[in-house]
């Protein structure tokens, strides 16, 4: 796809969208040690001047015409040329995979990984509650301060909230993957389940004293790196096998909107 | 404007550039509104130094005397330096690069409005707030505003809060300025203009837009803590409510040090264009010079706490921190050597910028070494918080910064306005700056190791202090007399200056390549480069520099 380069044909008109803007932004800031008045005005203004501010660049950029090139020649125009191509540095993926694989993607890798954690529960702890009940950890305090009794016991609040937790992320990293894997080297289902995997695991590392001290007591890292893996696997498999869509990346918002482009000046 | 061209009124010349959104426009107003925050700025310092010019001295109580430093080092800093550097990025980049604006010319002039509202409103203080001694009370808290002093216990009243309020409006600008100016450089430099073939200045500013994306959010952040401390009873900085006075060195300091890159890695631009044009020769080690630039902003990240080694931090951090600061020396020595390897041997030509440029060499050098001094973690215990630390970071920032930016002015001035500036007005305002820059700083690193600190108000005599002292501030006069020399230098020469031509140094870049001044629209055609040089290509292409590009 052909794109112009920004201001190849005309430069941007003036506006007073950014002074106004700027200033309603500023008068908030001074509403805090002035009056309260001062704030919503501010608030007012700064609106006032962001509205203009859409109506510059939507549906289309207001801009100027430039005059044609001067024909007079400097003593160095021989060295410059009009452009012979309508270049980009922006690099697109001309298909991607639809956001709705991501997310189904997403769903059967969070299970295969339920899975894997289930297994390692039942292999080293007796329970499959565990696995389930540690994740909980990141938003309820209470699983820190639990035994390992009570973390291998059914408890309907910790499993609702490890629930939520991990179909939330899952869907993301889903989404992600689908939306990733065109950009990804030759094998998607290979970066996915081992590329992933290790990139998580280094993020996951120094981190989980902070996020999750409960996982972080009990966490045994070759499952995990395994529980990741399994993710990886089935939804690198999932979305690569689902097909491409032609991507939008490249497209103006007015594009795809299907807004009628009509301001230039 | 042509002589038979019909004035216009004044009314219809402030409303062109109010809602302007052209990159030059924008970038003359930065630096015109930097400028006159520099005379603010230098005032505030002259008071300061008539009231430290004799010991005992009663020219100003101590309350003006704390607001005074406070303001002087908030205005060099946040609004001199920084809107005066990023407004030279703004008119070069662009037109180095070879685009006809600003990737986002809206944003562009939004950033500049914050910058100048931000600062309106830190300077209301002086009219609005209310401080510890009552009304019309300007921030007091020194530059840094270091906790608890900005507490509501130490600080009761809203002076403090104009300090967090109007810097923080000012950074939101500087952020939006160095998203554009990242934009703008990696994506639309024009057809051939590789990165490896960008202007070093090009260089410079994509980094030190990197940095104030990394820097400037941090110390936003710790202003709107200080915001929550302050309005909310939050305890962020209030130690005995469980928060540490400390963090907001650590914060302060994360901003603190990069934005000393951030001020001078834009003067290292200016002369990475100047020094090669008045030396006739293709500067020495680019690919050097960019992955020093690299290495700088790396390690500036790395050494904050260095500024802390008086606080009590454990030997481990100590020794990391002053090792790092050791090491930041590196990459900044091969910029001096690469400087001077372009001199050697060149057809040296001394105009003023290339007084400034070589004026800066002698200067930072001189100022980066007491910075390795200090690195020294003893020698810092002796003279942290004292006039050597003043002494130091002046000959880095004006010595610098400060001689940087008149080098760029006196070199870019006539493609700004067509006119050259006069070189014997320009030749006396070097030399007096030259010598009251010396006069005023230099002996302030030995008042300093005589035990003077910094922000005092005043000193008894006999005890050493009294010469360094006047020394210091008479050399203040020398400034003011050079700073009234450049002043009238730019009106004479905008009114009855020489004109300039495109290219009056003969220089390289593709700024010279287009009018002085450049059309709105910069480029008739956007120009299509095959070397560092495109100019020099154009004028020799018998022997154009693409013939020597690896793979030519």
């Amino acid at each position: 796809m052909k794109r112009e380069p920004p201001y190849q044909h005309g430069i941007p008109e003036s506006t007073s969208a950014p002074l106004v803007t700027a200033f309603g932004v500023t008068l908030v800031a001074a509403g805090l040690v002035t009056n309260l008045w001062v704030m919503v005005g501010g608030a007012v203004i700064a609106l006032v001047g962001l509205w203009q501010w859409f109506g510059d660049v939507f549906p289309g950029e207001r801009l100027e015409e430039i005059p044609a090139p001067n024909a007079t020649q400097r003593r160095w125009d021989f060295a410059v040329e009009a452009i012979q191509r309508a270049g980009t540095r922006g690099i697109y993926p001309e298909r991607a995979h639809p956001w709705r694989s991501g997310i189904l993607g997403g769903i059967f890798g969070g299970v295969a990984m339920a899975v894997v954690a289930s297994i390692w529960g039942l292999v080293e702890h007796s329970s499959v509650w565990l696995p389930i009940n540690l994740l909980a950890g990141c938003v309820m305090p209470s699983v820190g301060d639990a035994d390992e009794t009570a973390l291998a016991l059914f408890n309907p609040a910790w499993i609702g909230a490890a629930c939520m937790i991990h179909g939330a992320l899952s869907v993301a990293c889903g989404v992600l993957y689908a939306l990733a894997l065109p950009i990804a080297p030759q094998r998607p289902i290979l970066a996915g389940s081992v590329a992933l995997p290790v990139i998580v695991t280094g993020l996951v590392w120094p981190t989980l004293t902070i996020v999750n001290p409960a996982l972080d007591g009990f966490i045994s890292w070759p499952w995990f790196v395994g529980s990741q893996v399994a993710f990886g696997v089935v939804c690198g498999w999932w979305v690569a096998g689902r097909g491409t869509v032609e991507a939008h990346a490249g497209r103006s918002i007015v594009d795809r909107m299907g807004v009628h482009r009509g301001r230039r000046r | 404007m042509t002589p038979d061209a019909p004035q216009r009124p004044w009314t219809a010349i402030v409303h062109e550039w109010t809602v302007t959104v052209d990159h030059k426009k924008l970038a003359i107003m930065y630096i015109a509104f930097g400028l006159g925050f520099f005379l603010v700025g230098g005032v505030e310092a002259a008071i300061l130094r008539a009231q430290l010019a004799q010991h005992s001295g009663t020219l100003i109580d101590p309350d003006t005397f704390n607001q005074l430093f406070t303001m002087h080092g908030t205005t060099m800093v946040f609004l001199v330096g920084m809107p005066i550097l990023l407004g030279f990025g703004n008119y070069l980049i662009p037109l180095m690069v070879g685009a006809r604006d600003m990737a986002f010319p809206r944003l562009n002039a939004f950033g500049l409005w914050l910058f100048v509202f931000g600062a309106l409103l830190l300077y209301y203080s002086y009219v609005g707030a209310e401080g510890l001694y009552g009304e019309s009370a300007a921030p007091d808290v020194g530059w840094f505003a270091y906790a608890p002093l900005t507490s509501r216990t130490f600080s009761p009243g809203n002076s403090t809060d104009y300090w967090i309020l109007g810097i923080m409006v000012s950074g939101f600008g500087s952020i939006t300025t160095a998203v554009n100016l990242v934009a703008t450089i990696l994506c639309m430099r024009c057809p051939g203009m590789t990165l490896l073939r960008m202007p070093l200045m090009c260089w410079m500013m994509l980094v030190v837009a990197a940095l104030v994306l990394v820097a400037v959010p941090v110390l936003t952040a710790a202003q709107a803590m200080l915001l929550l401390d302050r309005f909310l009873g939050a305890h962020f900085f209030d130690t005995q409510g469980g928060g540490s006075a400390i963090l907001w060195q650590h914060v302060f300091w994360f901003f603190g040090h990069p934005e000393v890159y951030i001020l001078v890695l834009p003067a290292f631009g200016f002369l990475n264009e100047i020094i090669p044009v008045f030396s006739r020769k293709v500067i020495f080690g680019y690919a050097l010079m960019v992955a020093a630039t690299l290495a700088i902003a790396f390690i500036a990240l790395a050494v904050w706490a260095h500024h802390m080694f008086v606080v009590g931090l454990s030997p481990e951090l100590n020794s990391f921190f002053a090792a790092m600061t050791f090491l930041v020396a590196v990459p900044t020595g091969i910029k001096i050597f690469t400087w001077l390897g372009t001199m050697a041997g060149g057809r040296l030509r001394f105009a003023t910028p290339m007084l400034f440029a070589a004026a800066f060499i002698g200067l930072f050098t001189f100022g980066g070494l007491t910075g390795v001094m200090l690195a020294v973690v003893p020698f810092d215990w002796q003279l942290s918080d004292s006039y050597f630390v003043v002494g130091h970071f002046h000959f880095v920032l004006f010595g610098g910064t400060v001689f940087g930016i008149f080098a760029a002015i006196f070199y870019w001035f006539p493609k700004v306005t067509g006119k050259m500036l006069d070189e014997r007005l320009g030749r006396w305002f070097f030399w007096l700056l030259f010598a009251g820059m010396f006069v005023t700083f230099f002996p302030m690193h030995i008042s300093g190791i005589l035990g003077m600190p910094r922000r005092i108000y005043s000193y008894q005599p006999g005890r050493g202090l009294e010469l360094w002292n006047l020394i210091t501030s008479s050399g203040v006069l020398l400034q003011a007399v050079a700073l009234i020399t450049f002043l009238w230098n730019v009106i004479k020469s905008l009114g009855s200056g020489v004109p300039a031509g495109d290219n009056p140094w003969n220089a390289w870049t593709l700024e010279w390549s287009t009018s002085s001044p450049p059309p709105e629209w910069n480029f008739d055609r956007i120009p299509r480069v095959s070397s560092a040089r495109p100019l020099w290509d154009a004028v020799h292409p018998d022997d154009p520099d693409s013939a020597y590009e690896e793979g030519a």
